[in-house]
């Protein structure tokens, strides 16, 4: 009885053995899916990491938002150069002081059918204030939010808000039903509360392993030429599926079989490899800049003069050409990063000096002893490389460095203390000025930077109402910045991505990329 | 008898569960991290955290939140996790499935090449065969699953483009896509296994193969296929379904890190999930089942270990 028993085991095994050699490869490559009518075709994404949660306005994380851009629209959109341009919203009309909005809306379809109304504008945006720290500093004065009648918002004020519809445009503040809204409340919005106007619906997220976008058919375009985020959109594919591939060298293979068709995060060393692929694009993704966040509540550096010093020490071409390729990494001094309309380099003299005797003195006039500096790193490629070469570099200058690598949850944890740390590296995602660098607002800042002029500043530049006193008044910013350094600005840096197979892929340089108006090539 | 006995093993399991439960709390306790701050990320003003902190339990003492889990596992719920929507026993069951097909597909795949060529070998003892034979048995052993892996998709899936490099499709979804995604990760996984029964199997094979009732069968007049599949596998295979047993354990735990190479979403990436974003109650889930199956399978072993060779007596 064993040994029959064992023959048959080993038989089916044989005959499953035999059964493998005969799969195809093909089978499950993308754009086999065809959709009756409307866009055809199934764009799979290989994600680098999987969000834990698809709630993109208490979120800020970008592996949320690059899913969600698809399926929520904000009120006004960025373009190209960060300036904002109407998307849902239709005439907007702005008080000459600009205190008060009134926003008309646009005739468009939820994804459930319903049409968009005032009332989800105001439902919508009052749940993001409640769950976005930064609203509070970006709708600070508000004094009214109001549903006016069934397509018009108004949006009042106690202090000029001419920057409004920049904050309107970021992904944060996407409009969903009223009826989603309130149902999730401060808490977490769930997948089946994603109902958005955008050119693609969630059609089911199974945590870990893909989320699956189908094309919206009752999808309402706003009129324009696409720029960024701004313009008009059209879904070119029935289907995106976002697949989280943790490891880069199997997203590689992915894309060099023809199994990807975006593909995130590809490993630097490889670009040569990835650029001979045939039907393979690289669409480098400006991230933002990698940068070391000083501890301003620690002894050693809390104060500025000693920031100063290090800041004044550092080389960053040598740090730039440690992280790759030319075309993944760009330097300025400007913050938040180069490409704003705010783009400058006032108060920067001291920004990629390089200068280590210069360094060794500023600290000394600021009673510098030669404690050692303790930096955290994770081992995120850009992050670890600028950490090595900072130690190098500061060391020369006289700091000595205790260089600490910790993974991801442990070194969140540590850099939100007061003490344990003096620089802790990472990376500033872009923004479209830097007063929604959350580094340099009280209370929410790594480090605990802190600084009422700074504040004041900020609050010039929030309610200046023309163009000048706008650039005035950041460039006045900056050069606070560069005085205070509440971090080290490195090198601006893009992540590797690459397309296959994509037709009208828009490697757009805002920092979410977007997966409307592309298609499957043949 | 054989009720008792693996009633006896099932209970003397429950002390070991016990412990990995414990000690797995107590280190994801001791490394530092927050869920709450993985969830809410760098713009999280204190008081979000907070807030979010105490909505998952989190500001609870530890003892607590242990004792309430625990709590939870004796009526059979394994909690709910911080992350993931769905509660903790149907994410393992829905992710194990795919780490299980694995797995079991290249256990079996494992038996059949291990066994084929150990008695080869065997048989060809001295031989050239035998010698090349066994140099792979020690190179599939020397090699970690994830070179053999990368090997694998570089040359079968980037150059030749046979198989697919990532994914996973359900057998019971699409059969024949479903062996086309497995074939690349069973076969790395595989790969050491078989190696490790082929090495046992010639082993105990050449002791058998030397034994006087062989000779006597021979001296019968027995043909040799009969000698050697009626008379001398059934007594040699006894040490190789050990080697199996315990094998079949490092295995699930090798599909850690080829489910990782091979995109595929089974427990593999739900740990490093788990691990990266301090989600202890899936964690502790995940230890308690994976566990639970490496105790279910040496219990599996040595009952099939009595069927096949019946001078093993259970006690």
């Amino acid at each position: 009885m064993p040994r029959r028993a064992l023959a048959a085991l080993l038989f089916a095994c044989v005959v499953l053995l035999s059964a493998c050699s005969g799969g195809s490869p093909g089978d499950d490559g993308p754009g086999t899916e065809a959709a009756a009518s409307g866009p055809s075709g199934r764009l799979v994404v290989a994600a680098a990491e999987e969000p834990e949660t698809l709630d993109f306005m208490a979120s800020t994380q970008g592996n949320v938002h690059i899913r969600t851009i698809n399926v929520v629209e904000t009120l006004w959109a960025f373009d190209d150069s960060w300036s904002p341009q109407p998307l849902l919203a239709d005439d907007v009309e702005v008080s000459d002081d600009a205190t008060r909005y009134t926003i008309g809306l646009r005739d468009v379809l939820f994804h459930n059918g319903d049409p968009l109304t005032a009332t989800d504008v105001v439902a919508s945006l009052e749940r993001w204030m409640a769950v976005d720290s930064r609203a509070a500093t970006w709708m600070s004065g508000l004094t009214g939010l109001e549903a006016t009648d069934d397509h018009t918002v108004t949006v009042t004020f106690d202090v000029p808000k001419p920057l409004l519809p920049s904050y309107l445009a970021t992904t944060s503040t996407g409009i969903i039903p009223a009826s989603a809204a309130q149902a999730a409340g401060e808490g977490v919005l769930g997948p089946d509360q994603l109902i958005g106007t955008g050119p693609f619906m969630v059609d089911h997220w199974d945590q870990g392993v893909e989320l699956v976008l189908t094309a919206f058919p009752d999808y309402r375009p706003v009129d324009g030429a696409p720029s960024g985020h701004a313009g008009k959109r059209a879904a070119g594919v029935a289907e995106i599926v976002f697949q989280p591939v943790l490891d880069e060298n199997a997203r590689l293979a992915g894309l060099q079989t023809g199994q990807f068709n975006y593909v995130e995060s590809l490993p630097l060393d490889q670009l040569d490899v990835i650029k001979s692929t045939p039907g393979v694009e690289v669409a480098p993704r400006r991230v933002g800049s990698v940068a070391g966040y000083l501890n301003a509540q620690s002894d050693l550096l809390g104060d500025p003069a000693m920031r100063r010093a290090l800041l004044v020490a550092l080389d960053l071409d040598e740090v730039a050409t440690s992280l790759g390729p030319q075309e993944l990494w760009k330097l300025s001094p400007a913050i938040p990063a180069s490409g704003t309309r705010f783009e400058s380099d006032a108060g920067a003299e001291d920004w990629n000096a390089g200068d280590p005797d210069r360094a060794r003195q500023l600290a000394a006039d600021a009673g510098y002893a030669g404690q050692p500096l303790t930096v955290i790193t994770t081992s995120t490629p850009a992050t670890y490389r600028m950490a090595v070469v900072l130690k190098e570099q500061l060391e020369a200058a006289g700091f000595p460095v205790d260089l600490q690598l910790m993974e991801t949850a442990a070194m969140q944890e540590r850099r939100g203390q007061a003490d344990g740390w003096h620089i802790a590296m990472g990376q500033i995602n872009n923004v479209p000025d830097a007063t929604q660098l959350s580094v340099l607002s009280c209370g929410n800042t790594v480090g605990g930077y802190c600084s009422d002029e700074m504040n004041a500043l900020v609050s010039q530049f929030t309610q200046a109402t023309s163009d000048e006193e706008l650039k005035k008044a950041h460039d006045a910013i900056q050069e606070l910045f560069y005085q205070d350094v509440p971090y080290l600005k490195g090198p601006e840096v893009s992540d590797l991505n690459a397309t296959y197979g994509l037709v009208d892929f828009d490697p757009t340089t805002l920092n979410v990329p977007h997966l409307w108006n592309t298609s499957l090539a043949g | 008898m054989l009720l008792a006995y693996a009633t006896r093993r099932v209970l003397a399991a429950v002390p070991v569960l016990l412990i990995v439960a414990l000690v797995t709390f107590l280190l994801m306790s001791l490394v530092p991290g927050d869920p709450a701050l993985v969830l809410l990320g760098d713009s999280a003003t204190a008081e979000s955290v907070a807030r979010l902190r105490a909505e998952l339990g989190l500001d609870q003492p530890a003892v607590v939140r242990f004792l309430s889990w625990f709590g939870g596992v004796l009526r059979g719920d394994l909690g709910q996790s911080i992350f993931l929507s769905d509660p903790v026993a149907t994410i393992i069951a829905k992710r194990g499935l795919v780490s299980l097909t694995l797995a079991v597909v290249a256990q079996a795949v494992a038996i059949v090449l291990g066994i084929a060529l150990g008695v080869v070998a065997a048989l060809r003892r001295g031989r050239w065969t035998d010698r090349l034979l066994s140099t792979a048995a020690v190179a599939g052993i020397a090699l970690p699953n994830f070179v053999v892996a990368i090997v694998l998709v570089a040359f079968f899936a980037v150059r030749l483009r046979w198989f697919p490099a990532t994914g996973f499709v359900a057998p019971w979804d699409d059969l024949g896509r479903s062996l086309a995604t497995l074939a690349l990760p069973v076969a790395a996984l595989a790969f050491k296994q078989a190696a490790l029964i082929a090495r046992m199997m010639r082993g105990s094979m050449v002791e058998v193969l030397d034994s006087e009732y062989v000779l006597a069968a021979s001296a019968r007049g027995l043909s040799r296929v009969r000698r050697v599949v009626r008379h001398a596998l059934p007594n040699a295979l006894g040490p190789t379904v050990t080697v199996i047993g315990v094998g079949f354990g490092s295995l699930v735990t090798g599909t850690v890190i080829v489910e990782v190479v091979f995109g595929i979403p089974g427990l593999g990436q739900l740990l490093i999930d788990g691990v990266r974003t301090r989600d202890i109650v899936l964690l502790q889930g995940l230890m308690l089942t994976i566990t639970a199956v490496y105790v279910a399978v040496t219990l599996v072993t040595d009952i099939v270990q009595a069927w096949v060779n019946p001078r093993v007596k259970l006690s």
